[in-house]
């Protein structure tokens, strides 16, 4: 049977340090809710906007699977595995962190403001040799469609991590409608706005607002304005 | 004072999980360099931290009592996020 979790943009942890200005979807950092602590396999969702020359100094991780997605702006990324990249809107990035790595993260420009996203999700495989791989998508691919960023396949479109997880993108015009079905049976999607405004299976949905779905084999969903964009993950919710 | 024992097989994690606990007021990290010594110490908390055995793992799990944390990283973020209800 199909279950809805909404979580309103307004809800989220807010975090402003100044250089940084953090929404977190799940408890992170000194936001700490018991009702909102991941949703299946996907622990973390952090709306983050980076001021000009700043970033987050190195710091490590392990057994985490990490994607990153700039939406406005260019990012900087240095780690222990000695790789070093800029990435930039309409990339992907990802780390297994497995054994455990270190990396640091700062705003590539000196003036501008970079926002992007960072996710983190469970893998199904502990202790993992370290990885890292970053990709340049056709932006143009995601245009009145959902086009796959991420999925468990090496072969298979977008970047691949240690879970059964399959992501999506779509910007879609005014009264656009589009369909997604569950890649895997049990599997639950936790839908993101990222502009404009959604209904999914009759519920609204604003810019940054949240919609957890399970039990679904398949939903609807319908861009209410222009320009509406929108982040699909499905994760496993058993893991 | 909340006493946590981080326990893990990279060395450099390690010591920078102890670096970011020791900073909290209301805890003291604690290492041990083997499961025997482990499951024989003193600690109100773990931290497990990667590279640990499938068989050390399932043997710690067995065994403490007191709540055990995966470390999934993030100096400020879900490391405190994790441990500021045990330490409260």
């Amino acid at each position: 049977m199909k279950s809805y979790e909404l979580h309103a943009a307004d809800s989220r942890g807010a975090a402003n340090h100044g250089w940084l200005q953090s929404y977190h979807t799940f408890s992170f950092a000194n936001y700490h809710n018991p009702s909102r602590i991941h949703f299946g396999a996907l622990r973390v969702l952090n709306d983050d906007t980076v001021s000009g020359g700043m970033g987050f100094g190195q710091h490590p991780h392990d057994n985490m699977e990490i994607i990153s997605i700039p939406l406005e702006g260019d990012l900087e990324h240095q780690d222990s595995m000695g790789n070093k990249a800029v990435i930039r809107h309409g990339d992907i990035q990802v780390m297994s962190a497995g054994t455990g790595i270190y990396h640091s993260e700062y705003n590539h420009s000196k003036d501008e403001t970079v926002k992007f996203l960072q996710i983190w999700v469970f893998p199904n495989k502990k202790n993992v040799t370290p990885r890292y791989d970053q990709i340049t998508l056709n932006v143009a691919d995601r245009h009145n469609q959902l086009q796959q960023i991420l999925s468990p396949n090496a072969e298979d479109a977008g970047v691949w991590i240690h879970q059964d997880a399959w992501f999506h993108m779509g910007k879609f015009d005014q009264d656009v409608e589009t369909n997604y079905a569950i890649k895997k049976a049990g599997n639950g999607v936790y839908a993101f706005v990222l502009s404009g405004s959604f209904e999914i299976d009759g519920q609204t949905l604003s810019p940054r607002d949240g919609l957890g779905i399970r039990g679904a084999e398949a939903f609807e969903l319908k861009a209410l304005t222009a320009d509406a964009e929108i982040l699909l993950m499905e994760v496993p919710m058993q893991f | 004072m909340k006493t946590v024992a981080v326990f893990g097989g990279n060395a450099d994690i390690v010591a920078i999980l102890v670096r970011l606990i020791n900073q909290y007021d209301a805890a003291e990290a604690v290492t041990f360099s083997n499961v025997e010594e482990l499951l024989a110490g003193s600690f109100d908390l773990l931290l497990l931290s990667s590279s640990v055995s499938e068989t050390d793992e399932a043997l710690i799990r067995a065994q403490v009592n007191q709540p055990i944390f995966q470390h999934y990283g993030g100096g400020s973020g879900l490391l405190r996020a994790e441990l500021l209800p045990y330490l409260d």
